[in-house]
């Protein structure tokens, strides 16, 4: 009996330890952007179809701070408005592509399809595409902020 | 149920007939203590393969990634302080149960016929946690690290004819860099590892071939004990000490020097286990280099070795084989002397107390910088990055001569401990002719001291002069809580010598904005300059020695030295 209970104590030591830290970190903000606006480009030079741009700023990747690609967006006019959306299919997070002759957005991974505003039309994608916070300035510069949503659900909800 | 559950089991693993065979080992004379260091030892070295595994989920084994990994783990992973103090301390208590382990074979005559290979294997594996040792020091890529990693490849490559070829097998290379770090990981994690589970298990196999080796005492023919459960519980309390032990040493985390940095200066110092050979050879009289590092350590394996062959006494009482046990018991002590000699040298140099503290201070500002993370290029690049730390360097090598860190007495112009704080301004004040200050500068004698100016009077000034650094202007523009202050200057005459408006020459050096940016600036590129301190200043004007950036990085560093 002693020998178990000595036993545990020793595996305690061993096995603890590692897990928590394991564990621990899946909580933490390990790979995240910056909080501000960052720049896609002139309002001016956007042209008929949604417009894909890579989205670039200080990223941190757990014990790294790095300039670099966070990812890509799509920026879209709509009825007058500019539009960003996120080029993560809501679906299983794959990359969506437009499709110019179809006038829609199709993610080559699992086939979901999504209208040019957005909406989803088809295919396994529990939602729509995911709109970025996005704006305009006074002399049409247009920004948008990074977020991550999390995949597979109906419910947007950020990461 | 669980029975049946249990039976059925057995007929597919056999895992009974196992157990019994593992567990069911006779004990000579009745299970002891003494019999558990070798288990303790196994059990430590399963400790550091659960550590090391968890450690390797955040490890990144790259000379710009390695020390940002780690201070990351540190810093910001829950529990990953612990999980690396777990991994370091117990790799400490590792090495004392192995001594304890090679003293109870020694003491057993465990060594002899017909358990040679046991010992052999055991020397080997005792070699396996050496490599372990060095391949593991290196890994953190920190000062330390580095360092003594160099040192230990520079002894390889001094070695006679294989010396070179040997030192580049070790480096992967040319040198210590990022394939030097992979090589080392690849040691550490995977071939270590599995090379000595391999040994283990030949050790362990010849070990229950013959049994465990009884205390002398036992006569032949006792009845035998059984290992479960008498022995068992013995081991497992010692092991379950053993593991508080290291929980007790590393429940505060492992030290971190700051980033491996090949300028840097250092005085590099291995592990304490590896003390005895690093005073050997501190030991040697220059040229003597082989003797520490190949002739000595290879006489001493070589003995070892062959042991088995030169204690031949009839029997395993001590009192009969007194010469083998005095030649291990005097390589014992030497060991535990060098050991401790090196760790008393160190204690009364102050060199290496004050190098050992420097490297202590760089590694915390270094981790503090790194809170923010560390950029591609690596945590040296973020050092070399930072205004402050970057003037340290360039004040180090060409300001500290004269400013410390020698003593006073030594110091050829003021000491800057605290420079430009109501403390030091009031030190100033009292008696500018101190060492401390002026004593031993072209300006001595050019200040009288205020100190009959009274306590309040003089704190006032102080905390006043301390102030102008944040308010850069004409003293009109001063803000009003400084009036009274402004008054006692009037008061006290500072102003016969002192002007406080920008630009404006007087007697002795101009006050406006003393302390602050501008004003140390200025001082560094014409410390001799009319409103400085007119000819009465020693100090070179850098103004021309060092490039602009430089100058400014030293005067971030002397602004941090007030804060």
């Amino acid at each position: 009996m002693g020998s178990w209970v000595l036993g545990a104590f020793a595996a305690l030591v061993g096995v603890v330890p590692p897990l928590r830290a394991i564990a621990g970190s899946a909580a933490l903000d390990t790979v995240a952007g910056p909080d501000g606006y960052l720049p896609l480009g002139l309002l001016d030079a956007l042209g008929e179809g949604p417009r894909e741009v890579d989205l670039a700023g200080r990223a941190r990747d757990g014990w790294l701070a790095q300039d670099a690609d966070l990812g890509a967006v799509f920026v879209a006019r709509d009825a007058g408005r500019v539009r960003v959306f996120s080029s993560i299919c809501p679906h299983l997070g794959c990359a969506v592509d437009w499709d110019p002759a179809g006038r829609r957005f199709l993610c080559p991974c699992h086939g979901s399809i999504f209208g040019a505003d957005g909406r989803v039309l088809g295919g396994p994608s529990p939602r729509s595409l995911d709109e970025l916070p996005a704006r305009v300035s006074t002399a049409g510069e247009i920004s948008c902020r990074w977020l991550r949503f999390a995949p597979g659900t109906p419910k947007r909800e950020v990461l | 149920m669980a029975g049946r559950f249990r039976d059925a089991l057995d007929a597919r693993l056999g895992h009974r007939a196992l157990l019994r065979a593992v567990l069911d080992e006779p004990v000579p004379g009745g299970a002891r203590f003494a019999y558990a260091p070798g288990s303790v030892v196994t059990a430590l070295l399963l400790l550091q393969a659960a550590t090391g595994t968890g450690l390797a989920f955040f490890y990144s084994p790259s000379s710009t990634g390695a020390w940002a990994s780690l201070a990351y783990l540190d810093r910001s992973v829950p529990g990953g302080a612990l999980l690396r103090g777990l991994h370091h301390s117990g790799a400490s208590v590792l090495v004392v149960a192995l001594g304890l382990h090679f003293v109870q074979v020694a003491l057993f005559g465990a060594y002899r016929r017909p358990r040679e290979l046991t010992w052999w294997s055991g020397l080997l594996l005792a070699a396996f946690v050496s490599a372990f040792a060095l391949t593991g020091y290196l890994l953190p890529w920190d000062q330390r690290g580095y360092w003594a990693t160099r040192v230990a490849t520079g002894i390889a490559g001094s070695l006679p004819l294989v010396g070179p070829a040997l030192q580049r097998l070790l480096e992967g290379g040319s040198g210590l860099g990022n394939l030097t770090i992979t090589r080392c990981y690849a040691l550490h994690v995977l071939v270590l590892p599995a090379a000595t589970l391999l040994l283990a298990a030949l050790h362990l196999r010849a070990f229950r071939r013959n049994g465990v080796t009884p205390v002398w005492t036992v006569p032949e023919g006792a009845p035998a004990g059984r290992f479960w459960p008498d022995q068992l519980w013995r081991d497992a309390l010692l092991v379950a000490a053993a593991f508080a032990l290291v929980m007790a040493l590393g429940r505060h985390g492992a030290p971190l020097q700051g980033p491996a940095d090949p300028s840097g200066h250092i005085e590099p110092r291995p592990e304490w286990y590896f003390r005895p050979l690093f005073e050997l050879l501190r030991l040697l009289p220059p040229g003597g280099e082989l003797a520490g590092t190949v002739l000595i350590p290879g006489a001493v394996i070589a003995f070892l070795v062959l042991l088995p062959f030169l204690d031949r006494a009839p029997d395993a009482s001590p009192g009969r084989r007194l010469r083998p046990l005095a030649a291990l018991a005097v390589l014992g002590l030497a060991g535990i002397g060098l050991l401790g000699r090196s760790f008393w040298k160190d204690a009364h140099d102050p060199a290496a107390i004050a190098s050992e503290a420097r490297a202590d201070e760089e590694g915390r500002r270094a981790r503090a910088l790194a809170a923010a993370g560390v950029p591609p290029e690596g945590p040296l690049a973020l050092l070399h990055a930072d205004p402050v730390e970057r003037g340290r360097r360039i004040f180090d090598r060409r300001c500290a001569g004269c400013h410390g860190p020698a003593s006073p007495e030594q110091a050829k112009g003021p000491r800057l401990e605290r420079v430009f704080t109501p403390a030091w301004i009031e030190g100033l004040l009292r008696e500018p002719d101190d060492p401390t200050y002026y004593g031993h500068t072209k300006a001595r004698g050019s200040m009288d001291s205020c100190a009959g100016l009274g306590a309040a009077k003089l704190r006032l000034l102080s905390d006043f002069l301390a102030q102008l650094g944040t308010h850069d202007g004409p003293p009109a523009a001063l803000p009003p809580e400084l009036s009274a202050g402004r008054a006692a200057f009037s008061d006290a005459g500072c102003e016969a010598c002192h002007a406080l408006t920008p630009g404006e020459a007087s007697a002795g050096p101009n006050l406006a904005g003393y302390g602050g940016v501008r004003w140390i600036r200025a001082l560094i590129d014409d410390p001799g300059g009319p409103l400085a301190y007119d000819g009465l200043n020693g100090m070179p004007s850098f103004g021309t020695k060092l490039p602009d950036a430089d100058r400014a990085a030293v005067v971030a560093y002397v602004v941090s030295l007030s804060q």
